[in-house]
């Protein structure tokens, strides 16, 4: 099956899997501890997060044509390759089944209020499952479609909400009280960056030489479309209203008024929900990828029915967990610094050490 | 996987996509739920009662021949105890289940506000199937004689308020704060806000002036005759009209202004504001016929008499503010926050508000309205 993306897919697929999990409720994360000053631990992640792109990326440079599976075992052994792909599996299961879980939510509060929320993850799973099994390239070219749509939405309603908005709301731009709260904000916005372990189930071919720094300058993108929502709808709704309402970002749209467009949250929520998917899909594909390489003797379609049915029963635990999205930020951000950080900071060290010693 | 096995499966996806998103569990039709077009309430003595305005769709179709003379919108309202008590006892008189998101404006008597206003407005931000687009309006009046005058006219009370009020705010003839910026400010540490005042003049709905709302609390009114110079400091596109006399003459000019320019000053513990005001004054008619023969310098007298009687104006606005009600409903506030954030944090604004020292400067750029000689092609 062909795997290669091209750096525009790749952008893409960095865009659509970490806005997935924050658009929504990103304001009220940031905004409850940052406040107005909130712009600036967005944009220092998006930074920071921008170098852990550029060596995963780099890493992948470096053993054009294999995934981490594959260039893991020549730099760190089979044992240690095979306890990876375990925990990045283990990884992804948690992040999907949450991501699931905040799926059937959003779909019961706007658009399904008396479908049983088993219905919508049974659909769920199977039609990301089905996508997942397609492949990466095939998932690459339906995430063009679909990034370009969620960025015109997103930024076009954004932009509105600034126009519409009172600027008193965020202003100023910068309180230090504010910012003694700013190492709480950036371990908030962790879990938001999950997207960039997907790289390392993407062999990477000769197109991708420009890979490093168009994954840079998307991370430093996609940290300016947070600002751009999270200032959009402080400015619509205030400071307060921002860090009570849950979905504060929907709240936001729903106060804006634009010309033919009446309900601007279900216009939003159109394509918002084709991102959430989008991230869905990429997580599945990771897990897909891992197992497939794990268990080569099984095939893929018989490996995508065992996840379809794990993320099913998982995702009926994880339903009756209440205040589910605290029980997740409790744990998630360290495995994630982990999964995007520490492990392919790792292996890039390892990787250079032996290609140095290779060549004395 | 065999090539038709995969278009069969695709297909079944599809098919069940389809009935999944179209929601075949939740649709109701909306001939099947009652559309609330206003939300009143108000309190006597310690018992409050609760209005429900809803549209009677079938009425405005005429679709049902029995229908067609009924009112286009029903009224129901019930007393109660607790606001919680008022929705349910409102529910028990419905035959179908609300719809929300139809509500356009909230009217809440001021004895309500003083004690209810916190509460209930935190219920309507916590429930999320409320329009919060709506407007909050505030009456000394029952909403039964609002809604009676509504009847009568055969409109919406809501719907007609939430209409005449976006029309009055183009227009620049009055500023308004909507729910949502309503809820932010009383959710602040410090909370002033005015908020739009309505009731019946001559059998008709109007817009009577705004009352003062301090901390949770109805603090004053002020009526819409007296509110020229909040207009000037807090509308968006102020339109007034004054008449200037002016020698024999009594001139009516017509005063436009951009947002003031408002600058905080914080030295030695002390809080000052500059004000500036930069209006365009254009001279309409007077009372007498022209020729009036006013030159360049009839012009800039007039201009400083009017500079000096919007600055009057101003200075009686904040004297208001800060005298009678001790209320900041200007949003001073705010301005001081944005520059001193820090500084902020650490006063209490109550106190402080009333000792600011507030200096205005108005400055009016006079012209006259022309009449065009059609002859010519040159204004005359």
């Amino acid at each position: 099956m062909k795997s290669n993306v091209t750096n525009r897919q790749m952008f893409f697929i960095l865009f659509l899997t970490l806005t997935t999990y924050t658009t929504i409720d990103l304001p009220k994360i940031v905004a409850s501890s940052a406040g107005r000053s909130s712009w600036i631990p967005i944009l220092i992640s998006a930074f920071i997060f921008g170098i852990s792109a550029v060596i995963v990326t780099k890493l992948n440079n470096m053993y054009q044509g294999k995934m981490l599976y594959d260039y893991g075992q020549e730099i760190a052994g089979k044992f240690f390759t095979v306890l990876i792909a375990i925990y990045y599996i283990l990884l992804y299961f948690l992040i999907g089944t949450y991501l699931k879980i905040k799926l059937a939510t959003l779909l019961k509060s706007n658009f399904l209020p008396t479908t049983p929320q088993f219905v919508v993850l049974i659909f769920g799973i199977l039609l990301f499952g089905y996508v997942a099994y397609k492949g990466i390239t095939n998932v690459a070219r339906v995430f063009e479609i679909f990034g370009v749509l969620f960025i015109l939405t997103t930024v076009m309603l954004s932009t509105v909400m600034l126009l519409e908005g009172m600027s008193e709301n965020i202003l100023p731009f910068y309180n230090s009280n504010d910012a003694k709260n700013f190492l709480t904000t950036m371990k908030d916005l962790v879990t938001p960056y999950t997207g960039i372990g997907v790289l390392l189930v993407i062999p990477f071919s000769s197109v991708n030489k420009k890979a490093p720094k168009a994954a840079f300058l998307t991370l430093l993108f996609i940290g300016f479309i947070y600002v751009l929502l999270v200032e959009g709808t402080i400015m619509v709704l205030g400071l307060n209203n921002t860090i009570t309402l849950n979905d504060s970002f929907i709240e936001g749209i729903k106060v804006v008024q634009i010309p033919v467009i009446e309900r601007t949250d279900i216009f939003y929520l159109v394509f918002g929900l084709l991102s959430m998917f989008a991230g869905m899909i990429s997580v599945y594909v990771a897990v897909l990828e891992y197992s497939c390489k794990l268990f080569p003797r099984i095939k893929r379609i018989i490996l995508m029915f065992a996840i379809d049915v794990i993320f099913f029963v998982l995702s009926l635990f994880g339903l009756k967990i209440n205040n589910m999205r605290d029980v997740f930020e409790s744990f998630a951000p360290y495995l994630v610094i982990v999964a995007c950080m520490v492990i392919p900071i790792l292996l890039f060290v390892v990787a250079k050490v032996k290609k140095q010693k290779e060549k004395a | 996987m065999k090539k038709k096995y995969k278009i069969l499966l695709l297909n079944f996806l599809i098919i069940v996509l389809a009935a999944f998103t179209a929601g075949c569990w939740d649709a109701i039709d909306i001939n099947e739920k009652l559309i609330i077009t206003t939300v009143a309430f108000d309190l006597e003595g310690e018992e409050m009662k609760g209005y429900l305005e809803t549209a009677n769709i079938q009425a405005s179709q005429g679709a049902n021949t029995s229908q067609t003379n009924a009112k286009k919108f029903n009224v129901i309202s019930t007393p109660s105890k607790t606001i919680i008590e008022s929705r349910a006892k409102l529910e028990t008189k419905l035959d179908k289940p609300v719809f929300l998101s139809g509500v356009n404006t909230l009217v809440l008597t001021e004895d309500f506000a003083n004690k209810y206003l916190i509460e209930y407005l935190y219920r309507f931000r916590a429930d999320e199937f409320y329009r919060k687009k709506g407007n909050v309006v505030f009456t000394k009046q029952s909403p039964e004689e609002l809604f009676k005058v509504a009847q009568e006219k055969d409109v919406s009370l809501g719907m007609f308020l939430s209409d005449m009020v976006d029309t009055l705010e183009k227009e620049g003839r009055i500023f308004l704060r909507s729910s949502e910026r309503l809820i932010e400010n009383l959710s602040s540490p410090y909370s002033g806000i005015l908020i739009l005042n309505a009731g019946t003049q001559d059998n008709e709905i109007a817009i009577l002036g705004y009352s003062v709302v301090k901390d949770n609390k109805v603090a004053g009114f002020i009526p819409i005759e007296e509110a020229n110079g909040l207009l000037l400091m807090k509308s968006k596109n102020p339109k007034l009209s004054y008449d200037v006399p002016y020698k024999d003459l009594k001139l009516t000019i017509e005063v436009t202004s951009k947002k003031p320019k408002i600058k905080p000053f914080y030295k030695d513990g002390k809080i000052s504001f500059d004000l500036k005001f930069d209006c365009k004054a254009k001279l309409m008619y007077g009372d007498k016929k022209t020729p009036y023969d006013l030159t360049d310098k009839d012009m800039k007298k007039i201009g400083d008499f009017l500079s000096e009687m919007l600055k009057n104006e101003l200075e009686n606005t904040v004297a208001q503010a800060q005298n009678t009600f001790n209320c900041d409903y200007l949003q001073f506030d705010d301005i001081f926050r944005i520059k001193y954030p820090e500084d902020y944090e650490k006063l209490d604004w109550e106190n402080e508000f009333s000792k600011i020292s507030i200096t205005i400067d108005v400055n009016v750029d006079m012209s006259t309205t022309y009449m065009m000689d059609y002859n010519t092609g040159e204004p005359k």
